[in-house]
């Protein structure tokens, strides 16, 4: 078993290989049609989100079959080539338009793209009797079966170890970021990092395991999964926000008063990000997971010693409503993720 | 008044196309019409080739900028004319063609995994190559096919490079009017959540499109990014204040797990109806490249928003900073907008 890998693209990868293999095999000894349907179904139907095996991959197949049946039958009332091939290319680019606007951005043919190759493949390639129509849809269901099956047996994607996997480098990545906004609050010559940390944050976000969202995903992870990720897009949009707000250019007088207080509580951030990944590499930890008490109360005494602490005084100007904003944010960051450290260590 | 400017007023300006999608859509229609044209010239039963390899390449979208599309689809046409010959080729010997076929699939997923922007050309190459092993025919009509594969890739690479707005300057506006546009989607978003009240009852739906937006987003703002750094940072300081209209609308949601009593969204309903509306007006108006409108009414919708927060919210609120903070994002996202619309 050690020997399996782990990474879930040489498992898909290796998945996908197998079942190739056996599916060319199988095409070769039962097809009853063109023997490319064995395959193609096959590879269509693997085309699942990580949790979502069984219902996308039955999804997909009865798509298909619904395709080939009605483009089958649609060759049998027309029987002019130049016509069905137009109509082919009609109907693609219409379901082209489609899948570019549903705006999937994740490695899969969507559906609407893969109607259109189905129908394309039915309606461009050389007629095929009606009556043999039923044998085709045979092939299908079969590469359909196949692709299904093979997912579910030949190297599957665990969904909670890829989410696992897949969540520490973005909270990595958060960590990173955070530090490079505190950096460039305080001298704003270090926006190239800025700008680097974030676009790295972008890239690792590429990874974020989206399939939780979708319809269908394992009930029972289903819930806590979901949690967790609503709460890292939480912690996202607050570094989004700590940007936008480093970004204003402060009375350097005001600024430098908070430098310290907020670097070591961007450290405290930075070792509870730790505490979390290490949760998740499955390790123990070696203390606790502090809630940053002590920090939140330096933090907040600092801000009442140089700011106006009424409402109606801190709008008097707009440094104090930003720095204001800016050290809630933070306070809302580490607040965020020791909810998240804790509801780890509690599961 | 005339049926036209009704039509136009009414119906064709509320159409929201995607252009992007709706240009691949174009560019696959014609790459199919001609490809048929072109494969009425060779009278073989293997002529389908051309349309479905010309149909299916110019899907491929690697890279950002027209020259490496066109190197990409080169390149996965002479590749895809190279498998579809050797897969038809081993056909007629089972044990080969299964050997070779799990091997293109396995390097067709890894690649498409690893560098997921190469995953549906990668995809549809491995394709070709089995449709072409589930078909095999004699060496001559393989070797046609191979042919035809090639027409089919130089059709596909004409169509990409006659039909693409090749102009940076256009790519770049074209990008940055789809990034308005995300903005403003999720905007509506955000007002949704305080203006319609379920976002309890609807909690995942809400996250889960506001997280497929800021994914969106990013991807369009790192082509952005890409492509600006190209263009000697003609459009760089509207790029980053179109990035940072994201960043302050995403602190704009944050609203909506702060506030521990959401029944005070209902004393500034009225407010908020008023500046949605007005917020959408001047982003549409700056996705289309227009200047502030005279009767600009945002300003003042978020002057009488804070109007509220200064007479009642700020003593009915548990919270009333985190109320100071939303209306400060919003005049930050109006001047932002302003600057961008210049």
């Amino acid at each position: 078993m050690v020997l399996l890998p782990q990474n879930m693209i040489y498992r898909r990868a290796l998945g996908a290989m197998f079942a190739i293999f056996i599916a060319v095999f199988i095409s070769h000894q039962v097809s009853f049609a063109e023997e490319f349907w064995i395959t193609t179904t096959c590879m269509l139907v693997m085309q699942t989100a990580v949790g979502l095996t069984g219902r996308q991959g039955l999804q997909r197949l009865l798509v298909i079959i619904l395709c080939v049946l009605i483009a089958s039958y649609y060759i049998f009332y027309q029987h002019q080539r130049m016509v069905v091939d137009i109509a082919a290319i009609i109907f693609i680019a219409v379901l082209c338009y489609f899948s570019l606007a549903a705006k999937v951005i994740r490695p899969q043919v969507v559906i609407p793209l893969m109607i259109g190759i189905v129908v394309l493949m039915v309606l461009v390639i050389p007629f095929f009797p009606l009556d043999k129509t039923m044998m085709r849809v045979i092939d299908v269901v079969s590469g359909g079966l196949l692709g299904f099956f093979a997912s579910i047996l030949i190297l599957p994607v665990r969904a909670d170890v890829e989410f696992r996997k897949e969540a520490i480098p973005l909270l990595n990545a958060c960590s990173d970021y955070l530090a490079a906004i505190i950096h460039y609050m305080f001298d704003h010559s270090l926006v190239n990092e800025l700008v680097e940390k974030k676009m790295q944050l972008e890239v690792v976000w590429e990874d974020f395991p989206d399939w939780v969202y979708e319809a269908g995903f394992i009930a029972m992870l289903q819930q806590g999964h979901r949690h967790f990720l609503v709460r890292i897009e939480e912690v996202r949009q607050i570094l989004l926000m700590l940007d936008h707000l480093a970004r204003h250019e402060y009375d350097y007088d005001l600024l430098k008063k908070f430098k310290t207080v907020t670097q070591s509580y961007q450290v405290q951030i930075e070792r509870l990000i730790q505490s979390i990944t290490t949760v998740l590499t499955l390790q123990k930890l070696s203390e606790g997971v502090d809630d940053l008490t002590e920090e939140f109360e330096a933090l907040e005494k600092k801000f009442k010693s140089i700011m106006p602490y009424s409402l109606e005084m801190l709008e008097i100007n707009r440094d104090y409503v930003y720095l204001a904003n800016f050290i809630f944010e933070l306070k809302e960051l580490g607040k965020m993720l020791v909810i998240l450290a804790r509801t780890l260590r509690a599961s | 008044m005339n049926i036209g400017k009704i039509l136009k007023k009414d119906f064709i300006q509320k159409i929201d196309i995607d252009r992007y999608a709706f240009y691949q859509a174009i560019r696959t229609l014609i790459a199919g019409l001609v490809a048929i044209y072109v494969g009425n010239y060779f009278p073989s039963l293997q002529n389908y080739w051309i349309i479905l390899t010309a149909v299916l390449l110019v899907q491929s979208r690697v890279g950002y900028l027209i020259q490496e599309h066109v190197a990409y689809q080169l390149v996965a046409g002479l590749l895809a004319a190279a498998l579809v010959f050797a897969a038809s080729y081993l056909g007629s010997v089972i044990v080969w063609l299964a050997v070779f076929l799990s091997l293109t699939s396995l390097v067709s997923v890894y690649l498409g995994f690893r560098y997921r922007n190469l995953f549906l050309t990668a995809y549809l190459v491995n394709l070709l190559a089995m449709i072409s092993g589930g078909v095999p025919v004699d060496f001559e009509q393989t070797w046609q096919r191979s042919e035809f594969v090639l027409y089919g890739t130089v059709i596909s690479l004409a169509i990409t490079i006659i039909c693409w707005p090749s102009i940076l300057r256009l790519q770049i506006k074209a990008m940055m009017r789809t990034c308005l546009k995300i903005n403003l989607q999720l905007l509506r978003i955000i007002f949704d959540i305080y203006l319609k009240k379920d976002y309890a009852a609807n909690h995942f739906f809400y996250e889960k499109k506001i997280y497929y937006l800021s994914r969106l987003f990013a991807y369009w703002m790192r082509a952005l990014w890409n492509l600006g750094q190209r263009s000697n940072g003609v459009f760089s300081d509207k790029v980053a204040r179109i990035d940072r209209i994201f960043s302050i609308a995403t602190g704009l949601g944050a609203l909506r797990y702060r506030i521990s009593d959401h029944s005070t969204f209902g004393m500034i309903n009225l407010e908020l109806s008023d500046i949605w509306p007005a917020m959408a007006e001047k982003f549409k108006a700056a996705a289309n490249g227009k200047h502030v409108p005279a009767d600009d009414r945002v300003q003042k919708n978020i002057d009488r928003l804070d109007e509220v927060y200064q007479g009642a919210l700020q003593v009915a609120a548990q919270e009333p900073i985190v109320y100071l903070f939303f209306i400060q994002g919003l005049q930050a996202i109006d001047e932002e907008l302003n600057k961008v619309m210049g």
